[in-house]
């Protein structure tokens, strides 16, 4: 499974690459550390080797360069992710926040946690979306 | 001659006196056969004595006028009223009459309606000449009553009515008019303007005289000395009286005594000048209009400011300061203000004389007279360009501020989560055996991050709290307040095996939610400070004080120290290690907030070792 990942913070990005582990989901993470790299990989998607088309985009919201909804309608314009599921990764609880997430079609909401153990439960929801999309993990 | 309104009926009386033989019975008999009264006068002096009283007519015989019955008769002719000419009808000695007996008759002429009718008569000549006389008479009486009614009339009317001729001189005059100088009416006709009215009235008037006997209509103000010759003020009136050829002939005056208006008009003035004054030392602008919007009055800091004169604003001149973008709102709002009658109040900018606008806070109330009616519109405009801009900055500075705290929180908690979580992570991975001092090392770490973490949300909850635009104030009912927070609680509640007791409890000005929040905390914090051998007690209850609702939580906890009571409310001001109860010190510093938004108070009261009471006074909901 071909994982992208939008995520400025390394100890996020590390943090995920635990709950993958913790789960045993074999995947690639392709990480993007800002909204410019989220758009280059966009425009590259499917054309080069390194951009190849993820199977799941991971979006944390607060991102430097563009805001994650924004990259989020970017995303679901491409003609090769119109039905690729995406997972809000974000430290906001905020109510409009999450509003906004179900309005755009996101598969999970998931608020990251103080704790360790509650992190790496990620990789338990992830799991669950693949599932759902019928990905082979 | 008595008044004639009083016995009509001898209106009609016809009075004979015919001394000689059967005449007098024959008469009276011939009148009585043609339905006419006729009384029989035995002498001359009851012939006067009933003509005093008031005839239709008197028939007599020549023979009966020897020269004291003339001279008696004159005598009560001569009497007569202006309007009355009593029919007088002689029946003569038949025969040519003899020069010095004609003479002698005539002698009536002048004082009477003298008929002569010579004898032999037939009795209808006589019935008829009788007929003829008293349809005479009953004219003057119809003309004596209608001048009565028209005097009764101009009597009454409290304005001084005079009729004068060409000469000045007074014809005719009412009641009122004597009164006024008090004077009989005979004293006031026959004499002239001058010698009447006096100066400086007949001086006054020449001029207007003179314009109303050429045929014009004239009306002026003057002033007349009254009968205590004390110095009134008039309404003069001439109204030219015309001939059938065109002339005028004389007046009509009406004097109208106007000084208790003069006196108010007077002090209106005076006041009106004091107004004025103190209109123009003010810093605001102030204006009035009449009541259809057409402004004659600005104070001097109207023109100071706009740099306007009188002629270019007043009427709907002002338009000309008014920014061109907002006029047509406030034209609009104006006009509908004048339409129903209400207050008009409205921001807008103003251009002063420099060019520039600053906006002005514009209150315009109508003034109405005791019918309600509104007889004009007083304005006042108040510079608030200073103001507004204050407004806006603190405004903006709420925003940023608010902001500020929002991503602040978040910002700092991004870091606290990676403390948090990696120093689980670096635990994770050292294998084992643990160390128990690294153990404890991270135990401190954890405690540090929670503590911020709960300081970090709380502060933000407080930055809500005290930067929210003003909560909507409606009608709170502290039942369900206390439900809904007694709700929230359970968790504790049971763990603690808290008892909470309830009174009735009322209905207050504020906002549920929020109020939700303030006694959350009281009950919550009532919990937290528990004895420990005790089982917690919460009792909530409330009385009215004046227009507010005091609201009481009492427990039996562990309370403090009353010199504290204050210092409580700040905000991350503790009393407690927070090793021994936890806690920011954000809690009530809230609840302070939110209750004094809702233009209400907190205070504590406390023992220590005996518990605490917090009251919330909040004003009652508006019925």
């Amino acid at each position: 499974m071909r994982i992208l990942i939008a995520e400025d913070n390394p100890g996020d990005v590390e943090l995920v690459r635990e709950a993958l582990k913790e789960y045993q989901l074999d995947c690639d993470l392709f990480v993007a550390e800002d909204g410019g790299e989220v758009k280059r990989y966009l425009e590259r998607l499917g054309r080069y080797d390194d951009s190849p088309c993820p199977d799941l985009l991971l979006l944390d919201l607060n991102l430097p360069k563009a805001h994650g909804f924004e990259l989020f309608q970017l995303f679901r314009g491409h003609a090769l992710c119109k039905k690729t599921p995406v997972i809000i990764m974000t430290s906001s609880s905020a109510p409009k926040d999450r509003e906004r997430a179900k309005a755009l079609g996101a598969a999970r909401y998931f608020c990251k946690p103080c704790e360790l153990a509650e992190f790496l439960k990620l990789g338990a929801v992830i799991r669950s979306v693949a599932e759902e999309s019928g990905l082979a993990a | 001659m008595t008044n004639p309104a009083a016995n009509t009926e001898r209106e009609s009386l016809l009075l004979l006196h015919a001394p000689v033989g059967r005449d007098a019975l024959l008469l009276h008999k011939l009148f009585d056969g043609a339905g006419l009264e006729s009384r029989i006068c035995r002498n001359v002096d009851e012939l006067c004595l009933q003509v005093e009283r008031g005839a239709g007519a008197v028939l007599v015989t020549e023979e009966a006028l020897n020269g004291s019955a003339i001279k008696a008769l004159s005598a009560v002719l001569r009497k007569q009223s202006t309007w009355s000419d009593l029919p007088l009808v002689v029946l003569t000695i038949g025969g040519e009459p003899t020069e010095a007996s004609r003479r002698h008759l005539m002698q009536l002429e002048p004082l009477g309606d003298l008929t002569l009718l010579e004898r032999p008569l037939r009795s209808d000549t006589i019935v008829s000449a009788a007929r003829t006389a008293l349809r005479a008479r009953a004219k003057q009486y119809e003309v004596r009553r209608r001048d009565a009614e028209l005097q009764l009339v101009t009597d009454n009317v409290p304005v001084l009515i005079a009729y004068i001729d060409r000469d000045q001189v007074f014809r005719r005059v009412n009641q009122t008019f004597h009164d006024w100088f008090g004077l009989r009416p005979d004293q006031v006709v026959g004499g002239t303007v001058q010698s009447i009215m006096g100066e400086p009235h007949s001086s006054n008037v020449q001029p207007f005289l003179t314009q109303a006997l050429a045929g014009q209509q004239v009306s002026f103000e003057s002033q007349v000395l009254d009968k205590k010759r004390e110095l009134r003020d008039v309404n003069v009136s001439y109204a030219p009286d015309f001939s059938p050829e065109g002339d005028v002939r004389g007046l009509v005056v009406l004097v109208q005594d106007i000084t208790e208006r003069k006196k108010t008009e007077r002090a209106l003035s005076a006041s009106e000048q004091q107004f004025r004054t103190l209109a123009d030392t003010i810093p605001n602008l102030a204006w009035m209009a009449n009541a259809d919007g057409h402004v004659f009055w600005q104070n001097r800091r109207w023109f100071e400011y706009t740099g306007t004169t009188p002629d270019q604003v007043q009427g709907w001149g002002w338009q000309s300061v008014h920014d061109p973008e907002e006029l047509p709102r406030v034209l609009e709002r104006w006009r509908d203000s004048i339409v129903t009658g209400t207050p008009f109040e409205m921001v807008f900018p103003l251009r002063a004389a420099d060019g520039t606008f600053r906006l002005f806070l514009t209150r315009v109330a109508p003034v109405r007279d005791s019918t309600g009616t509104v007889v004009r519109w007083f304005g006042t405009s108040t510079d608030i360009d200073e103001q507004k801009h204050i407004e806006e900055a603190l405004r903006q500075a709420n925003i940023e501020l608010e902001e500020f705290a929002y991503v602040a929180s978040h910002d700092l908690q991004e870091p606290l989560r990676m403390v948090n979580i990696y120093s689980q992570m670096l635990l994770k991975r050292i294998e084992q055996p643990l160390d128990p001092k690294l153990q404890e090392y991270a135990g401190y770490i954890r405690g540090g991050v929670q503590r911020m973490e709960r300081l970090i949300h709380d502060l933000l909850t407080y930055s809500r709290v005290t930067h929210a635009e003003d909560g909507e104030v409606s009608a709170a009912n502290l039942e369900s307040v206390l439900e809904q927070a007694l709700i929230a609680l359970d968790t504790r509640m049971k763990e603690n095996h808290a008892e909470v007791s309830m009174a009735q409890l009322p209905v207050v000005a504020g906002d549920e939610g929020q109020l939700t929040h303030v006694f959350q905390n009281l009950l919550s914090n009532a919990i937290k400070y528990r004895k420990r051998e005790e089982t917690p007690r919460i009792h909530v209850d409330a009385h009215r004080n004046d227009g507010h609702w005091v609201v009481r939580v009492r427990d039996n906890g562990i309370g403090f120290d009353q010199s504290q009571a204050e210092r409580i409310f700040g905000l991350f001001k503790r009393l407690h290690r927070s090793q021994d109860y936890p806690g920011t010190g954000v809690g009530l510093a809230i609840c302070k907030h939110i209750v004094e938004r809702y233009r209400g108070r907190i205070w504590a009261e406390s023992e220590l070792g005996v518990g605490s009471t917090f009251f919330v006074s909040l004003p009652a909901a508006p019925n």
